[in-house]
């Protein structure tokens, strides 16, 4: 048989073979346990996740600019006692590693790679609130008031926890409405943020970096919160 | 009598089929936005994306304004032929550095067919 025909017939082959199944799972991950004595303080806001964007991460080096996101984020957020639900008395979030995607199967599996994140060692990171500092009133109307703030809690990545400082995150608590349904059910916190982690403080360290990775990456985080439970 | 060796003949869709899958390949590579990987759109990557409409509304009248520098970066949902393979399955495979490489066994083939004919012709005595 002709070689150049054969080479021709398999390339169609190739093309035409299904698509490889999408690598991120339809499943969340589970909701961290609130313990008992911080649900007791306040009033217990549930993540929003499977839905949009709520992490996404940006390296900017000299070689390569890489965007990535993840939707799975999942966790819970206590509302400070009384009139002050802004002083949150208590956070966590979970962002399973392997749900993080820059949109190419093969960056994404050197990603999760153990010379990078390692994944199969370290498959989540964390994000523990500790306190909430500086905050300050930014607009208050019908039913809803918003506030700035820097959030301080323990980030663990790569198996290592250092403290991290999220200045100027933005929070706004809205009780639940005809608005508000479309998004989910009950009262609903929606935080924003953005801040930046050195790949090195959390071990990470690898020749590509900082000629094609990035050793700071910046996140911008966008997360959904609804005092009841999702359902899905 | 025909002076042209068959094998010369022969040789010619080879060659073509290689010149054209490296040029074909290139091509492809400058026409899709010259990536380093190749891709294929996500759809839920795409979904995952930030809808606009009632949520963002809702979210800009809390204070959430998006401000020149707060656009949040956007994910290349598309196809592109890369450089290199994006991943080991079948779809990101195809790349310049496949179509280069079977361009080059195919190259190679004929050179070595040629080679192989002028030392048969040579040993004829």
């Amino acid at each position: 048989m002709n070689f150049a025909a054969a080479l021709f017939l398999g390339l169609v082959t190739v093309l035409a073979a299904p698509a490889e199944p999408d690598r991120v799972p339809d499943t969340l991950p589970k909701e961290p346990l609130v313990p008992a004595e911080l649900a007791g303080k306040g009033t217990v806001y549930h993540t929003l996740a499977g839905r949009e964007a709520q992490v996404v991460f940006t390296s900017k080096a000299p070689l390569e600019n890489i965007v990535g996101k993840s939707n799975r984020v999942v966790g819970y957020a206590v509302a400070g006692q009384g009139d002050h639900p802004e002083a949150l008395a208590g956070a966590k979030w979970i962002l399973p590693v392997r749900t993080l995607a820059t949109g190419i199967p093969l960056r994404d599996e050197h990603m999760f790679a153990d010379e990078w994140l390692d994944a199969e060692d370290f498959p989540q990171i964390t994000f523990s609130l500790k306190r909430v500092e500086n905050l300050r009133p930014v607009k208050q109307g019908e039913g809803f008031t918003t506030w700035d703030a820097d959030l301080v809690g323990d980030m663990t990545l790569h198996g290592v926890t250092r403290e991290l400082r999220v200045p100027d995150a933005r929070m706004s608590f809205l009780e639940a409405s005809a608005s508000t349904k479309s998004i989910a059910e009950g009262d609903l916190l929606f935080i924003k943020c953005a801040y930046t982690v050195k790949l090195s403080d959390f071990g990470v360290h690898h020749k590509d970096v900082p000629g094609k990775v990035a050793d700071e990456i910046t996140l911008s985080q966008m997360l959904r919160l609804s005092n009841t439970l999702p359902t899905e | 009598m025909n002076a042209r060796p068959r094998s010369h003949r022969s040789s010619r869709p080879v060659l073509a089929a290689a010149a054209f899958l490296l040029l074909a390949s290139a091509a492809l590579w400058l026409a899709t936005g010259r990536e380093g990987f190749t891709r294929w759109p996500n759809s839920k990557l795409a979904a995952s994306d930030r809808p606009a409409g009632a949520a963002d509304d809702l979210l800009s009248s809390l204070g959430f304004e998006e401000g020149p520098d707060d656009a949040e970066p956007t994910l290349v949902n598309k196809f592109a032929f890369g450089l290199l393979p994006g991943g080991f399955d079948a779809r990101h495979l195809p790349s310049v550095l496949l179509g280069a490489g079977v361009s080059g066994v195919l190259f190679a083939t004929v050179a070595l067919r040629a080679m192989s004919n002028r030392h048969t012709q040579g040993g004829t005595p």
